[in-house]
């Protein structure tokens, strides 16, 4: 029977911020689209990216962009089609309009950041902060920048392993 | 804000090559004379690499033979360049003193080689009055003349059969004209004579014939020839007299003197003195002064030597071609060949029997054309010629047995191996079967790239007058009959007439300046009179057999001397046809100069600016010179910038008020500097708006600006960036220190230094109406951001510029990119893209976290290109 192992360090589990999309806040929502699909080239379902980083011209993290958001804006078109009493058709996503909601910038629709982690956090306590604002991701913070992201699938498998292992 | 269109900007197309409209605007007081300095510098640097690149062009393109060509014309030309090429190496020095290091040395070097080679005809050196043969070497030609420097060279350097003789120097002419004051009162004759005329070209040279017949030799002239003499007759008693042949200075490499001069074969020793005046009195023929005015030389450029050579009694004579005038590609030698002195047959007085052999030492015959003679020139016991009959039995006999024939191939191929070209030697067969070298030169010869295609459609309705002639001087021309037969004939040639005449008389060439085409009854290819057309590249027929009979005076033909067919009325579309596809190589002494200087002037050395030997010292010609300079020129103009900053970085422009902030509805600082006609006459003195801008570059920079949206913050302030970037860990770039982003304008130019964002770019343009000057420099640089992230913008800088038909070089993180020599429009255009670019580059950083992303965004900007291609 082996030792227990000591716990992981948040840093241990890590996504780089090189490898995780992230953007200015002035991109468009389009452009946040494209990095969200390129991102996911030769990444299973497992890795599957769903959020973009939103940074200023300093590199300061401003927020998270999610899928969420992205539908939330491009729904005020369909929304106000409801209110009128009429179905959005998917050909709605085509429209004129539409494409214009596209170019707007992502700033106005990301959330706010919420809660981080620093790399020398223990995994439980990120698992703790991620439970507890109900999010399965959070950004993973050293002397003041942005090292890159950790996610609860990750966190989850590793606690599983150990688990399993005793 | 409205800039209009490209068009509507003042731009006005010159034709390439138009040369610079004037200097630039004075820039305005406040800038420091070492910008405004370097501006000038720069733009009149331009103009003279324009000027110079032209000159050369026109050099090349005449010795090719496309364009006539003068002495006159080479030394005007040549010296132009060199006050171009001087104008280049001043402009760099006051640019860059360190590039233009050891550049003055290596020009005047180059300037001073030239210089000796263009002028090396102009003095008469001073030497012997009589040199013999045996002390005649190669280089002595302005000593001897280029007759007696072969005779010389052929009989002491490579020990051919050529009779015993010696040279009466130029230096010789010297002291006769001298001691008769004949400069003086020749120059005198010329300069009140009309030598564009006919009549006054005939007064003038009766006048100096008479001076030059009345002169007397100096003493020691006198006793030299004595001396020279003396030995000859001693060791050849049976001797009957010697030949004195011309040997001016320039007589071999020009066909416009060739057999001008006069030849006295035959005279006896006491008549020496008499028959040099007279060959030196041929120095004033009508034709000879008239070429010589033509082309612009004086009288000591023509120096006249004269050869005495013993007098073969010849059984035959001739002339040896070593390849066939007619078709050089052909492996085989031309001989014609008649009995006795060959005098009347050089000159194409009389009809020649013709060898074509092949070339080798077995000189298999390929064609051969006995002429059945029945006179023959001969020498008299007591000097002087005489004609007589041949014995019957010899005048249909071919002259020449294959064993002579095999002796002439055999001195051909070594004359030819010796001069490393085709020879054209005249030869005498001696009395016991002796073979004698009696003249040798160089033989020129005219590309023939006959083009078949469409030629019988051009002809088709065109009766043909006479056909069967033999190509003397290839092409084809149309014009007027004028048959001439004498000098008093001189009145009836006008321009672009077809000559006919009876005989090919080398008195002719003086007709040949105007005529269109020539054709002759009687006459040899390997004539005088055919040479002079080949060099005037005037089309000739010659041997055309019945055409004064056939060719009424006055009526229109087209002569076809490729074909030697000449048709009743012009065919504009043939002649048209052909001389698109002229290629001469001019037998002058221009062309003679021309390729003497010529090495020094065109090989480009220099290609690569990245080459350690792309270094003053590395320059070999006047292009290497301004390959550099130009090189040079433009790096330090793109390091333009810098000169804003005094020693420790300081903004020297902006605290002398030289710099001018400009007002502009986008987040980007901009100060600029106007080194003249960048900025609006009467704009404010501190802050300019983009109305007040009226540089060419600047404006299409611009128009690309606003072409896309601003999004983002706009100018990142000095602490953000240096604190962002030392959050990021990237203190290594914090040594670059914050300074203005600079625009330097002229009417043309534009240097912007910016920091956008991360990224450092400089931009470098000059758009004239002058396609040659013109060009576009970029490069982004030393942007913070990880390696990766600095090669991926590398990447998509460098690609787009590449799809925009940049020519783009990424070293490791850096792009530097170039286009140049484009029209104007289509650079203003590549601006406006740039303009864009930058804008759109700004924290393109960020973005591109991974190498897919590059990709899209590269397609999204050429997106907003249309069709990347060149046509901007």
């Amino acid at each position: 029977m082996s030792k227990v192992k000591t716990e992981k360090k948040v840093r241990d589990l890590t996504v780089p911020l090189a490898d995780y999309p992230h953007m200015p806040y002035w991109a468009t929502l389009k452009e946040a689209v494209v990095q969200l699909t390129l991102a996911q080239q030769g990444r299973g379902p497992e890795e599957r990216r769903r959020k973009v980083l939103v940074f200023d011209e300093a590199c300061k993290l401003q927020g998270v962009l999610t899928q969420r958001d992205i539908l939330r804006g491009i729904e005020p078109q369909f929304a106000r089609d409801l209110m009128e009493g009429a179905t959005p058709l998917w050909d709605d996503l085509f429209s004129a309009s539409a494409q214009q909601q596209a170019k707007k910038a992502i700033k106005d629709f990301m959330s706010p950041v919420g809660t981080v982690v620093q790399a020398d956090d223990g995994l439980l306590k990120a698992s703790h902060v991620m439970v507890m604002e109900c999010v399965d991701l959070v950004p993973v913070m050293e002397d003041n920048r942005v090292l890159g992201v950790v996610r609860l699938d990750d966190i989850f498998h590793e606690i599983s392993k150990t688990i399993l292992s005793t | 804000m409205v800039l209009g269109t490209l068009a509507g900007m003042g731009f006005k197309r010159k034709r390439p090559g138009g040369g610079g409209g004037g200097g630039p605007s004075p820039p305005p007081a406040t800038v420091p004379p070492e910008l405004a300095g370097r501006y000038q510098a720069f733009t009149s640097l331009l103009k003279a690499n324009n000027r110079a690149l032209e000159i050369m062009a026109d050099l090349q393109a005449r010795v090719r033979g496309e364009v006539e060509l003068s002495t006159e014309y080479v030394q005007t030309s040549v010296d132009e360049l060199a006050g171009q090429v001087g104008t280049i190496v001043a402009a760099l020095a006051q640019m860059s003193p360190a590039s233009a290091q050891g550049l003055s040395e290596v020009y005047e070097d180059l300037v001073g080689g030239i210089g000796l080679r263009l002028s090396s005809r102009r003095a008469i050196p001073e030497a012997e009055l009589v040199l013999p043969f045996t002390a005649i070497g190669p280089d002595m030609e302005e000593v001897v003349g280029g007759k007696a420097a072969h005779l010389g060279e052929m009989a002491s350097q490579l020990g051919l059969p050529v009779p015993p003789g010696f040279a009466i120097t130029t230096y010789a002419f010297k002291r006769f004209l001298d001691h008769n004051g004949l400069w003086e009162r020749i120059h005198e004759v010329m300069a009140r004579s009309c030598l564009d005329e006919p009549q006054g070209v005939l007064e003038a040279c009766r006048s100096v014939e008479d001076l030059i017949g009345q002169g007397q030799l100096p003493p020691e002239l006198i006793g030299a020839m004595e001396a020279a003499l003396a030995p000859l007759l001693r060791d050849h008693p049976s001797t009957t007299g010697v030949a004195v042949r011309s040997s001016a200075v320039m007589e071999d490499t020009s066909a416009g003197f060739a057999g001008q001069y006069q030849t006295a074969l035959n005279v006896a020793p006491a008549g020496l003195a008499g028959h040099y005046r007279q060959v030196i009195a041929s120095q004033f023929s009508p034709h000879v002064v008239s070429f010589r005015h033509q082309r612009g030389l004086g009288l000591e450029d023509v120096a006249m030597a004269v050869a005495v050579m013993l007098m073969i009694p010849a059984q035959a004579s001739g002339v040896l071609y070593t390849c066939n005038p007619n078709d050089p590609e052909q492996k085989a030698m031309m001989i014609s060949a008649v009995r006795g002195l060959g005098a009347r047959a050089v000159g194409g007085q009389m009809p020649t029997s013709l060898y074509l052999v092949e070339k080798t030492p077995l000189a298999a015959v390929l064609r051969e054309e006995i002429i059945g003679q029945e006179t023959m020139t001969v020498c008299l016991a007591g000097g002087g010629v005489a004609e007589v009959p041949v014995p019957p039995d010899q005048q249909e006999e071919p002259i020449l047995e294959t064993a002579h024939l095999r002796a002439l191939a055999g001195l051909g191929l070594r004359l030819e191996e010796h001069y490393g070209r085709p020879v054209d030697v005249e030869w005498a067969l001696g009395p016991a079967g002796e073979m004698y070298l009696l003249q040798a030169r160089g033989l020129r010869i005219i590309a023939k790239g006959i083009k078949p295609a469409d030629y019988d459609r051009l002809v088709a309705g065109h009766p043909v007058l006479l056909r069967g002639g033999v190509t003397a001087s290839p092409g084809v021309a149309a014009g007027p009959v004028v048959q001439v037969q004498t000098s008093s004939d001189l009145a009836k040639v006008t321009p672009g007439c077809v000559l006919v005449a009876q005989s090919s008389l080398p008195e002719y060439s003086l007709f040949l300046d105007q005529a269109a085409a020539l054709v002759t009854e009687v006459g040899a290819v390997a004539s005088h009179l055919a040479s002079v057309a080949r060099e005037r590249r005037v089309p000739a027929v010659f041997a055309a057999t019945g055409a004064r009979q056939v060719l009424a005076e006055g009526q229109p033909v087209t002569v076809d001397a490729d074909r030697g067919v000449i048709y009743q009325g012009r065919i504009q579309a043939l002649v048209a046809l052909q001389k698109t596809r002229f290629l001469a190589l001019a037998e002058t002494q221009a062309y003679h100069n021309l390729e003497r200087v010529l090495s020094r002037i065109i090989p480009l050395n220099l290609t690569d600016p990245r080459l350690p030997e792309f270094s003053p010292a590395g320059c070999r010609s006047l292009h290497d010179i301004t390959r550099y300079c130009h090189e040079m020129a433009m790096q330090g103009m793109f390091r333009y910038a810098e000169a804003c900053l005094d020693q420790t970085g300081g903004d020297v422009c902006l605290t002398q008020g030289s710099a001018r902030r400009l007002t502009a509805d986008f987040p980007l600082e901009l100060y600029l500097i106007d080194l003249g006609g960048g900025i609006r006459e009467g704009a404010p003195a501190s802050r300019v708006g983009e109305d007040d801008i009226v540089s060419l570059p600047m404006l299409g920079l611009l128009r690309g600006i606003h072409s896309v949206e601003w999004r983002g913050p706009g100018a990142v302030e000095a602490h953000t960036l240096a604190k962002s970037l030392a959050d990021r860990g990237e203190g290594q770039h914090s040594g670059l220190a914050f300074r203005h982003n600079y625009v330097l304008l002229g009417r043309e130019y534009m240097n912007l230094s910016t920091r956008l964002g991360f990224h450092y770019s400089t931009l470098d343009a000059y758009c004239s109406a002058t396609d040659g000057d013109n060009y576009i420099r970029m490069a982004f640089m030393r942007g913070g951001a990880d390696p990766a992230r600095r090669a991926r913008r590398a990447r998509y800088i460098g690609t787009i510029l590449e799809r925009l038909g940049f020519w783009v070089e990424v070293k490791e993180d850096n792009v530097f990119a170039r286009m140049e020599k484009y029209p104007a429009e289509l650079l203003l255009a590549k601006l406006q893209v740039i303009g864009r670019l930058i804008v759109g580059t700004r924290q393109m950083d960020m973005v591109m976290f991974n190498d897919t992303v590059v990709d899209w965004y590269i397609e999204e900007f050429m997106k907003g290109e249309g069709s990347p291609s060149l046509s901007g």
